[in-house]
């Protein structure tokens, strides 16, 4: 392993110390002078017609400065794309969702803007609403939005190779079904906006917790009827996003528009409450496939089909219908594949994608791999092994994997949980399971895949990088400057990072598909060496050298057959300016081969790079099962997971255990649950459980280190992946210890005492 | 009709008016800046929100700022003494104990009331003694294990004072 100086190395990150002293500013402690606070009405009903609202005596409550409805809003949706583009930013002539926003006020203080809703008086013609997918898509169910028919949309169906003849091929047939829960992501920071309207310049300035400051702008943009350069997203530190904030919300519109009529800035700060309520679920989907299997253990075929609840608004759900397919074709060697995905809307909140969207595909396939190995007396171990994609291979689609490491993953995770030895063996109630989950990173975006980054250097030798990449918590920035750092041999403090501001940074993907490392890693990668190379060529003429035998470290450049002849690098840079250039260095990177691709050709069977490189991993979990109670308890977990080439090993550990969390918690005990008028019942922390530290054991994490190719020092990514084997592993381990398979979640006690009252009962296992 | 108060934090004190149901969050929030606890829930479920009064971990958001007066309280912007960190918040940085940071401030200051009622736990403790601190991003591992970094760190001062 090459040696490093920063890159590879437990870095502490740059903005921790900022966080644990309360220093770091989220959007709900910006304050601007003369700012108002911003509250949104929300339609109490799941399905119904605005016919009328009326805001005068809200308008007229002193403390009040202003009141918007739909009706003065421009009649332009947003959405993620240009084809999903479904929802207005106030409801105009329908609300869709229990939650919807329908107007919004702006008041010197919260306690007044809540008065001043309560003054709104809106009138609706409730219609028929459909709370689930099946329902939704009936012949005659109330349709949500006029150009959907039957509620569905996307749909499509993916097959390569010859699904139909290798099942007549095959001994045995597999079939088997999981469904789930709709839930939050969770983030801890409640959703806020903050939008400052300068009417001299036309120019609108915002804060808010953001994937993409990019995609943000475009949508303000577009709805608002404002050029792009009057409005600027500014970078902000946010707490967490996991995929549920990929879109903007009417928040910012909220905010915005309140703004440019009180000619005031405006904070909108949402509570617990609407969080969990209003912006995005981690979408519900019913999985169902059936697998081909001959007699020796061969896997010939699967066919996959997989409906999913997208709620009311399409927001990143269409993709996610789709992008269960790709763990699909990648984790296991598969020459016939089928996989039919099915999104329909429903008047709920509008789903969004969340980190790994096959969690549930993972963990149908892993427990139909247990039951195959059972049933033919195999070893499930050696059978994931014997089936695992390698590095080189070509997927059905044409995908070609520049990089994988599952069965080291698997090998790695089975040796340090001692699964051998335990599984079959442990004592009654106590159960061992393992489940194995794969991702890509990058999926075709378009133009919107490219990352740009700059690096300016400034007199006294250090520099400023510019990157739009954001930082949603998990470390991106630190990384971004440990890249440059390694590139340019500086130590991290000399270097300044602006990032993820629409004004200051050039173009970024935004941190879906876990681009940030392999993407934005590799825009910031090339400009320092665009810059390190600029400043060999002007030493070069200093010294007297040849560029090649320059060397750039520590702030100085020098020759490499002998270091003490050398110059620093301020003393570069100045002479750069004296001759009227500048040490400037410019990177752009677009991953290879699927750039050209749109966002609708992943629900179709398109030959091509699917993903740019994809990881894999393995999971271990020991579980306790009280069999009088039903209440599962996990023991431990070990994770053995490949990200490529780890640039801070801290991060990547800090990433997995943090994403078994919340697996975990989705397993077990997360759920959103509806009244039956379409009312969110769990709206707070009390009711919609997320794990707590008692709730969690030690996640012991081991990373595996293929090189990548193309990505930064090798790296991949780390976000996606984390935690899918997690699911799997402890339904596993649940059938090892009480044998019984759980097929829907999140698995409460009842449901294992329900299964184990069928068992005792003598229904099938 | 508001009523004025005066709310001693961090060792200084501030004289401000209030409203009888304005909670000791919105109150140090809103009114003297102090932005480090956060308003993950309002309703005592996340833990965000949590100040040390008189010592005790408590919720700020469920503590009206009325009742607050005459107590100490402690905020995660008064841990640090003169630039240098509470040992806590050293080993919360060192361990990767800190993602996105919005829970960081109530966990930090959880943990201190911990140590401080007892100074050498068992991971199990220290597990069971911040569950009402929820994180989403780190998964607690590397929480629980800098909680035990800082009460070793503290404990070795301890005995180097004695």
């Amino acid at each position: 392993m090459k040696d490093y100086s920063v890159i590879g190395k437990r870095v502490v990150g740059i903005d921790k110390i900022k966080k644990v002293t309360g220093a770091a500013k989220f959007t709900a402690d910006l304050f601007l002078p003369g700012m108002l606070h911003g509250k949104a009405l929300r339609s109490p009903h799941a399905h119904a017609r605005i016919v009328n609202i009326d805001t005068s005596q809200a308008e007229g409550l002193p403390g009040v400065r202003a009141v918007i409805t739909g009706r003065e809003i421009p009649r332009v949706k947003f959405g993620l794309t240009k084809d999903i583009r479904d929802q207005y930013l106030l409801a105009i002539d329908k609300v869709r969702y229990v939650g919807e926003e329908v107007a919004a006020v702006a008041a010197i203080d919260e306690d007044i803007a809540e008065e001043a809703l309560s003054l709104i008086k809106v009138e609706y013609e409730e219609l028929p609403a459909v709370f689930d997918p099946e329902s939704a898509m009936k012949e005659g169910a109330p349709q949500l939005h006029d150009h959907v028919e039957r509620n569905i949309s996307p749909q499509g169906v993916i097959h390569f190779g010859d699904v139909d003849k290798a099942f007549a091929e095959c001994d045995y047939i597999y079939e088997d079904r999981v469904a789930d829960a709709k839930v939050s992501h969770g983030q801890m920071e409640p959703y806020a906006a903050l939008a400052a309207y300068d009417s001299a310049s036309g120019s609108l300035d915002m804060w808010a917790p953001n994937q993409s400051p990019f995609t943000r702008r475009r949508a303000l943009s577009n709805v608002l009827q404002m050029p792009v350069v009057k409005i600027r997203y500014h970078n902000v530190h946010m707490g967490g996003a996991f995929g549920g904030l990929s879109d903007p919300f009417p928040a910012e519109f909220i905010a915005a528009l309140l703004s440019i009529k009180s000619k005031r800035p405006v904070r909108v700060a949402y509570s617990r409450e609407e969080t969990l309520i209003a912006i995005r679920h981690w979408p519900s989907v019913v999985v169902e496939m059936k697998v081909g299997v001959k007699r020796d253990g061969t896997i010939l075929a699967k066919d996959c089909k997989l409906t999913l609840d997208g709620g009311a608004y399409m927001s990143s759900s269409g993709l996610a219908a789709f992008q269960s397919y790709m763990h699909l074709e990648a984790l296991y060697r598969l020459p016939n594949v089928r996989y039919e995905g099915i999104r329909a809307y429903t008047n709920k909140t509008p789903s969004s994608m969340h980190r790994l969207q096959a969690y549930q595909l993972a963990i149908l396939e892993e427990m139909i791999l247990e039951r195959i190995a059972q049933d033919l007396g195999l070893d499930s171990v050696e059978l994931r092994k014997q089936h695992a994609t390698q590095t080189g291979d070509i997927l059905p689609g044409g995908t070609h994997i520049t990089s994988f490491a599952l069965r080291e993953c698997i090998d790695k995770a089975v040796a340090v949980s001692g699964w051998r030895e335990k599984k079959g063996k442990l004592l009654p109630g106590r159960g061992i399971g393992i489940g194995c989950s794969g991702s890509y990173t990058g999926f075709a975006m378009g133009f919107r895949l490219n990352s740009s980054a700059l690096v300016k250097f400034n007199e006294d030798g250090s520099c400023s990088v510019f990157s739009g990449c954001m930082d949603n918590g998990q470390g991106n920035e630190s990384m971004l400057i440990q890249i440059a750092a390694e590139v340019l041999g500086m130590p991290m403090e000399n270097i300044e990072l602006i990032a993820g501001d629409t004004a200051l940074t050039p173009q970024d993907p935004g941190t879906y598909s876990m681009t940030a490392a392999f993407v934005s890693g590799n825009a910031i990668r090339l400009a320092a060496a665009d810059a390190k190379q600029q400043i060999m060529e002007i030493a070069m003429s200093m010294i007297g050298v040849p560029a090649n035998d320059l060397e750039v470290k520590e702030g100085r450049v020098f020759t490499k057959s002998s270091p003490e002849k050398g110059i620093r690098i301020e003393s570069v840079v100045r002479e750069a300016w004296r001759r009227g250039t500048a040490v400037q260095g410019r990177g752009s990177y677009t991953p290879p081969a699927i750039s050209e691709h749109g966002w609708a050709d992943q629900t179709t069977a398109t030959r091509g790079q699917r993903g740019i490189t994809y990881t894999d991993g393995a999971t271990v979990a020991e579980v306790e099962v009280d069999q009088e109670t039903g209440v599962v308890k996990v023991l431990n977990v070990w994770q053995a997971y490949d990200c490529g080439f780890a640039l801070n090993p801290m991060a990547v550990e800090g990433q997995w255990q943090g994403a078994a969390g919340q697996m975990l918690g989705r397993t077990l005990f997360e759920k959103h649950t509806w009244d039956e008028k379409g009312r969110l019942i769990t709206d707070s922390f009390l009711d919609f459980r997320m794990p707590r530290s008692s709730d969690i054991p030690k996640v012991s994490t081991f990373i595996v280190e293929p090189i990548d190719p193309r990505g930064p020092f090798g790296a991949k990514e780390v976000g996606i992946n984390a935690g899918g084997g997690v699911g799997p592993a402890i339904v596993n381990a649940i059938h090892d210890a009480i044998g019984v398979w759980i097929k829907e979640f999140p698995i409460t006690p009842e449901k294992v005492l329900a299964a184990l009252e069928e068992k005792e009962g003598g229904g099938l296992i | 009709m508001m009523k004025q108060v005066s709310l001693t934090v961090n060792g200084e004190v501030y004289e401000v008016a209030v409203e009888p149901w304005w909670t000791l969050l919105e109150v140090l929030r809103e009114k003297l800046y102090l932005t480090g606890a956060k308003r993950g829930c309002d309703r005592g479920d996340c833990g965000a929100c949590t100040v040390l009064i008189d010592g005790k971990a408590k919720l700020s958001c469920l503590t009206l700022a009325v009742k607050a007066q005459g107590k100490e309280i402690l905020t995660v912007e008064g841990l640090a003494q003169d630039e240098e960190l509470h040992p806590i918040q050293r080993a919360f940085v060192e361990q990767g104990a800190v993602q996105c940071g919005f829970c960081t401030p109530g966990m930090v200051l959880a943990a201190k009331a911990l140590l401080d009622r007892n100074p050498t736990p068992s991971e199990e403790e220290v597990s069971e003694g911040l569950s009402g601190n929820l994180c989403r991003c780190t998964g607690y591992t590397k929480i629980i294990e800098a909680v035990l970094v800082a009460s070793e760190t503290m404990e070795r001062r301890q005995e180097t004072a004695r």
